[in-house]
């Protein structure tokens, strides 16, 4: 599988790097491409909820920022792999920006599905509830989501959540699992 | 006494949001209660600036009420809860404990949907020693703010802004759960009124 991981940009987070490398060293066993994405702060401007997006059949978002040159390329994927702090019990505002204006959504008609996404919520502070709530945000309303992404259920999308090194290879290995399940539907 | 309403959309006056905190602030009226409030911009920052934290350090009260978006807190928001978490951790609250409601509206029509958004204001409230009060959960947002002052109609949502309102001025300790907001109106007529009259005229100010 071509493999996306998509971070924070200047992230210096002990998690964030052993995460990577794990992934890194599944995706090279296998031969194919892996690709790193940065976001920085500032980069996709906040989602003002003017709903064109929904209301054009492009389904792009209007405003000129770094997000649909971010969707192209997470497209070009067959998975991609988000990691965000889980701040609070949700995505740092940095990815937030980004899942606002529809990286988890299915495109319009015609065009390709996303890859399966897997969303991991990494902090070493991280209370229960918190990781409990980062979870349910991605995994809950999956099939519920009545306005905004009719299809949401067709997509694969998964949540982990990294607190410590032990952590992280747990979370490799259930994306070496999610790989293997999904190998057929390589671009 | 202060309250500071922090406005999480970026809609402006035409917002589902704007028309709740101006109903809450119209329950207040006659109290002793002053409302202050406070626009998220759309900035990586959220808006968040040391003056907007002084104004939070002297609430009593602060109502966060924002749009669901993908299930949680926009992306707005969130900049701005993050800068004022850092400012919290650096500088310290108040010595008082400053009680913190929610509203949270979305276009969905079950108002359960807003929950995990209202845990994340609860684990921000955890973590900074503030007193998470309880929130009002709207489902249905654009057709409750139409119909806010319906009779019958409207009475739920104009209930829970009440006990809200209530709340804040005589600082209850009375335990409350989430307050669910709807329009007792059947799921296929709601969805009827939203595909004709509102999601194909969403508003685009910003």
């Amino acid at each position: 599988m071509n493999v996306v991981i998509v971070r924070e940009a200047n992230s210096k987070d002990v998690l964030v790097a052993d995460l990577e490398e794990h992934i890194r060293g599944l995706v090279e066993e296998t031969g194919r491409r892996i690709d790193v994405i940065e976001i920085a702060r500032g980069e996709i401007a906040p989602c003002v909820g003017c709903l064109t997006c929904l209301k054009t059949d492009s389904r792009r978002c209007v405003a000129n920022d770094g997000f649909e040159p971010l969707r192209q390329r997470v497209m070009n994927h067959d998975l991609a792999v988000f990691l965000s702090p889980a701040l609070f019990g949700q995505w740092s505002s940095t990815f937030k920006n980004a899942i606002d204006k529809g990286i988890a959504a299915k495109p319009g008609p015609g065009m390709r599905l996303p890859p399966v996404q897997v969303f991991i919520g990494f902090g070493s502070d991280l209370s229960e509830e918190e990781a409990a709530t980062f979870v349910d945000c991605v995994r809950k309303h999956q099939g519920r989501a009545d306005v905004i992404h009719r299809e949401l259920k067709e997509l694969l999308i998964e949540a982990y959540i990294a607190r410590s090194i032990e952590d992280c290879a747990t979370v490799a290995a259930n994306i070496e699992a999610l790989m293997l399940e999904n190998k057929d539907d390589e671009i | 006494m202060s309250a500071v309403f922090i406005n999480g959309s970026l809609r402006g006056r035409k917002a589902t949001t704007t028309s709740l905190l101006k109903a809450l602030e119209r329950e207040l009226g006659s109290s002793a209660v002053e409302a202050m409030n406070l626009q998220i911009r759309a900035r990586p920052d959220g808006g968040f600036t040391m003056e907007s934290f002084v104004i939070l350090k002297g609430a009593k009260a602060i109502v966060i009420a924002f749009p669901l978006f993908v299930y949680c807190l926009p992306g707005a928001l969130m900049a701005f809860m993050e800068n004022w978490y850092l400012a919290v951790s650096r500088e310290g609250r108040a010595g008082m404990k400053t009680r913190v409601y929610a509203i949270v509206n979305s276009g969905h029509a079950e108002p359960e949907i807003n929950t995990e958004a209202i845990r994340v204001i609860a684990n921000f409230c955890r973590r900074t020693g503030f007193d998470f009060r309880f929130a009002i959960a709207v489902g249905c947002g654009p057709l409750v703010k139409a119909t806010i002052d319906v009779p019958l109609i409207g009475s739920k949502a104009r209930k829970a802004i009440a006990s809200m309102a209530s709340d804040i001025v005589h600082s209850d300790d009375a335990v409350h759960g989430t307050i669910l907001v709807r329009p007792p109106l059947p799921k296929r007529l709601i969805f009827w009124i939203r595909d004709t009259f509102f999601l194909n005229k969403a508003p685009t100010e910003s």
